[in-house]
């Protein structure tokens, strides 16, 4: 357990310090890169992915994943947009929306814990059930977003905030709360938890409530800075938010990983993406780099660890 | 994943497990039909049927084939959408540049066969699991197409390249019958050769398997590059059936055939599943979807029927094996 936990270390330590490499490289070549506005840049483009790569986090510890993050996300930002453009007061607006992405991870929750259908599965349909709920009800127009009404929360060092608060909100619940280390303890040996008395499904149960309130979070931080919101919300944001995850060292069987990762993790990936910009690397690239960026991160970390998954 | 996989290994409960997947399969697929017809009287007639299999069926039929064999070894293919892509853009690339034609589906095979191959090294010599590896690939794969074409599709192809799935051999549209041979292949393959013991062996016990001498990682290789060649066939009959080749064509292409697979009584846990299985499941999405399709259901319905229709086989599934437990 030791070893796994030193191995675990220098993986964030060593992401953070490639994440320093990287970004002195970039500033020796275009001074603009450091400062403060760029960096800026860089934590607001991360901070909606890096709340739904943490929801992710919180499944994946587990031992479950959770493919529907980006449909939770877009139906509760057409929630809150919905219901604000409707004339409800903001903060009954933004009650329904982090309501509503509860109940859609307490669908995942129940299917997964209490029907035992591989989470894989049961998110991957959900997926498709929530993207058909979003067309039905948006019939392809698009809400507008509620800016006015929330007028402060479309400034990007507020959206910052929020994901750094979210971040510490995350990493004490899972360190320093009893639930919390029950969640590593079935991700890391499902029998043995099971045995030493833990509640399975009701842990489960909650993993996915957790994740769907933390995607529609994210949900309401769409929701606010984006010109409009329409039926590619979110769309494709469980790839980068799966990615982000894996990137911060985090077991993708589940029982290790840490909040520090995973944050860090997000945040390389727009540094990448930033400097692709500035050095005018053709935007088409983008998803290209990201998975090479995965494979190479994965692999490596593989070969460095020796899991004993041996699945082949 | 890791506490079911061991229970459903002996031969007998196995075969029981796949006659009864089949025959609710089966029964589904009855009714499904039997409404489809009765709710719209031009469901039945060869033209819309020939639609129904030519534009929707074959091009996902094949990575039906190709998810099935993986999915058998405990695997998966989320680079599927990609590796189609970038084989129907290879094609194009080709054929733009002066290339002839045929000698363009062979550089396509051939860059499908190493997209494969490389998530076969992945999974295997680099340990990754294969989720993150063909997640991370299809990102790689599709992301290059993107920036070979730069959004715009590639269009122009010769007349005679139209044969492949525009044509007829007698009744049969052409990919249809190209389909058939492949199928036939992996199903005999699969049940009458010593590979596909080995394959159902790896996926019922990877270690085990190891252990009784099957060389476990040559066999996962192989089975990911023929999923690149499977998806190099569909990339080049969707070229030919709409005479363009983009990055776009394939998007959601894995989601739709994995749960092909597992409605056609393929276990998400490896070991369990026939190609026979997998195709009754695409034909079951295809009389759904077509049905739909006549009766003005819209795209994204008719994948929430599936996607319900995926859940609720799943669940009985599931509610069954635990009552025998």
């Amino acid at each position: 357990m030791k070893s796994l936990k030193r191995t675990l270390t220098t993986h964030e330590n060593m992401l953070i310090l490639s994440l320093a490499v990287f970004m002195l490289a970039m500033f020796a070549m275009e001074s603009r890169y450091l400062h403060r506005d760029n960096i800026e840049d860089i934590l607001f483009s991360a901070s909606i992915l890096g709340i739904v790569a943490m929801a992710q986090m919180v499944v994946i510890l587990s031992g479950g994943i959770d493919i529907s993050v980006g449909a939770i996300l877009a139906i509760s930002a057409s929630v809150i947009g919905g219901a604000i453009q409707a004339g409800l007061d903001p903060l009954v607006g933004i009650g329904l929306g982090l309501a509503s992405g509860m109940g859609l991870g307490a669908i995942n929750g129940g299917m997964v814990a209490r029907l035992n259908i591989p989470p894989i599965i049961v998110t991957l349909a959900t997926l498709n059930i929530f993207r058909g709920i979003i067309d039905l009800v948006l019939e392809g127009k698009s809400i507008a977003p509620p800016n006015e009404q929330l007028a402060f929360m479309t400034r990007p060092d507020v959206q910052i905030i929020m994901f750094f608060v979210t971040a510490a909100g995350v990493a004490l619940f899972l360190s320093s709360t009893r639930t919390g280390r029950l969640i590593y303890a079935i991700g890391d040996n499902p029998d043995a938890a099971e045995v030493s008395g833990v509640h399975m499904a009701r842990i489960r149960m909650l993993v996915y409530v957790i994740c769907g309130f933390l995607s529609s979070i994210a949900g309401l931080m769409y929701a606010t800075r984006n010109a409009n919101i329409n039926r590619m919300a979110g769309m494709n944001y469980e790839f980068i938010a799966i990615g982000a995850v894996v990137l911060g060292g985090t077991n993708l069987f589940g029982g290790s990983g840490k909040v520090r990762g995973t944050v860090f993790g997000i945040i390389f990936i727009h540094a990448i993406y930033n400097a692709m910009v500035i050095a005018e690397v053709h935007a088409t690239l983008k998803d290209a780099v990201t998975g090479l960026l995965i494979i190479m991160v994965v692999s490596l970390g593989m070969i460095r660890r020796r899991t004993p998954h041996e699945s082949t | 994943m890791n506490q079911h996989d061991l229970t459903c290994t002996d031969w007998t409960s196995r075969r029981r497990i796949w006659q009864r997947t089949h025959f609710t399969l089966g029964g589904m697929l009855i009714i499904a039909f039997i409404i489809a017809s009765l709710s719209n009287p031009y469901f039945l007639t060869p033209y819309n049927l020939e639609i129904a299999l030519t534009t929707f069926f074959v091009e996902l039929a094949f990575i039906t084939i190709a998810q099935t064999l993986v999915i058998l070894v405990r695997g998966i293919d989320l680079s599927a959408g990609g590796m189609v892509a970038l084989s129907a853009v290879t094609l194009g690339y080709a054929h733009t540049h002066g290339m002839n034609i045929w000698l363009a589906v062979a550089a396509c095979i051939a860059v499908g066969v190493s997209c494969g191959l490389i998530n076969g090294l992945l999974v295997t010599v680099f340990r990754t699991p294969p989720m993150i590896a063909t997640l991370g690939s299809g990102l790689l794969y599709i992301g290059i197409a993107k920036g070979v074409t730069r959004g715009r599709p590639y269009t122009g192809f010769p007349e005679e390249f139209q044969v492949l799935a525009q044509g007829h051999l007698g009744p049969l549209p052409n990919q249809l019958v190209i389909l058939i041979v492949f199928a036939a292949m992996a199903h005999v393959i699969l049940s009458h050769t010593r590979f596909g013991r080995y394959i159902y062996a790896i996926g019922g016990n990877p270690v085990a398997a190891r252990f009784s001498g099957i060389r476990v990682r040559t066999s996962v290789i192989s089975l990911y590059a023929a999923g690149g060649l499977l998806a190099a066939m569909a990339g080049i009959i969707m070229t030919s059936r709409m005479m363009s080749a983009g990055p776009q064509l394939a998007i959601g292409i894995e989601l739709a055939s994995i749960t092909a697979a597992l409605l056609g009584g393929v276990s998400i846990m490896g070991g369990r599943g026939t190609i026979a299985g997998a195709m009754l499941g695409m034909l079951l999405i295809t009389i759904a979807r077509s049905g739909m399709t006549l009766s003005n259901i819209q795209n994204t319905v008719q994948q929430m029927t599936i996607a319900f229709l995926l859940l609720s086989a799943i669940a009985v599934d599931m509610m069954i094996n635990k009552r025998k437990n």
